[in-house]
């Protein structure tokens, strides 16, 4: 996520409808992608990017420090898609189910979609803790914080995710 | 140091989530084996395949004017609440403005003479009728609130109530 435009950030901050909806535009990308890779449904994704950007609007105001805005909304952006998995906690996937998905060798393209479909199987206690990680770059114990679990199965969590991914990739690749 | 610590380890490590002494134990480890050295560099490829999957996830065409829309629609209904409440406000408050009204002070005055006329010719009755009368009316009375509210109960017992009213 860019989190360099400042000018963008301030003029929207006071108000600016026309920077806003450039702000819109520049962030519908990371903001969507993000709530799908935690949610993996469109149309939730879709739901959450909507919530997200009307949050931003109501609150920009409020913001203090305009360099902050970047790990700000990439709060608003968990929190709200914790919101969701809360109110639609996915049943986990049996580990043989990831076991299936089919090895060969992969291009660029098949090796993403493998990644987006193993994410997709992935129980979403593993997948929201990896993505905050991976994707989003929270510590540890930001991530227990926000989820309101140890430290140690944050950390149990990612290495667990982590090896299931390095497994489906390299038994694809071999 | 054994590899299964280590391997437990190693996302802490990818994370810098370990304290020195930790790390410089699994770096040591590390020089020594090729095998989790090489787990290592396969759980650092998992972290550079996933954000390039994630970075290629298609956005849905239009999904910025999607969401512009929907904030102007928002804006609208926040408008349009506020222009329904403040009419709201003046329609609940527009009877205080009667007060003020010449033509409500004379119809509140002809309601207070009204009451007025009907308590004293209340008082005279009660004066002229005998106490056996009175009786006879009052126990008539209670007669015919009984029978009205049997009448009224055998009127409304078709009538599902809850039904209609939940």
């Amino acid at each position: 996520m860019s989190n360099g435009n400042f000018e963008l950030i301030e003029k929207t901050r006071a108000g600016d409808q026309q920077a806003f909806t450039t702000l819109v535009t520049e962030y519908t990308p990371y903001v969507y992608r993000t709530a799908f890779a935690l949610l993996q449904d469109q149309a939730e994704a879709e739901d959450v990017s909507q919530e997200v950007f009307l949050k931003v609007y109501h609150s920009i105001y409020k913001l203090s420090e305009v360099k902050a805005f970047g790990s700000w909304l990439k709060k608003i952006i968990t929190n709200s898609c914790l919101d969701h998995l809360k109110k639609a906690r996915a049943i986990p996937v049996p580990d043989e189910e990831l076991e299936l998905i089919p090895a060969r060798r992969l291009d660029n393209w098949d090796q993403r979609l493998i990644i987006q479909e193993t994410l997709k199987k992935l129980p979403v206690e593993y997948r929201e803790a990896l993505i905050m990680r991976e994707w989003q770059g929270y510590e540890y114990s930001e991530i227990a914080k926000l989820l309101s679990i140890p430290v140690g199965t944050v950390k149990s969590r990612i290495h667990t995710a982590r090896l299931l991914l390095r497994k489906i990739l390299t038994d694809s690749v071999g | 140091m054994n590899c299964s610590k280590c391997i437990d380890m190693l996302s802490e490590y990818l994370d810098n989530e370990l304290n020195e002494p930790e790390r410089q134990e699994v770096e040591a480890h590390l020089m020594l084996c090729p095998e989790c050295k090489t787990l290592l560099e396969e759980i650092q490829a998992v972290h550079a395949n996933l954000q390039d999957a994630i970075s290629f996830i298609p956005v849905p065409p239009g999904l910025d004017d999607k969401i512009l829309a929907s904030l102007d629609e928002e804006r609208l209904n926040a408008r349009r609440q506020v222009i329904l409440t403040s009419l709201a406000l003046i329609l609940l408050g527009s009877p205080v403005l009667l007060i003020f009204s010449s033509v409500f002070s004379a119809f509140a005055h002809s309601l207070y003479i009204l009451q007025s006329a009907l308590w004293h010719t209340t008082s005279a009755l009660v004066k002229v009728i005998s106490p056996t009368t009175s009786l006879g009316i009052g126990i008539a009375t209670i007669l015919l609130i009984a029978i009205g509210t049997f009448s009224i109960n055998l009127l409304l017992r078709d009538i599902h109530s809850k039904e209609v009213f939940s």
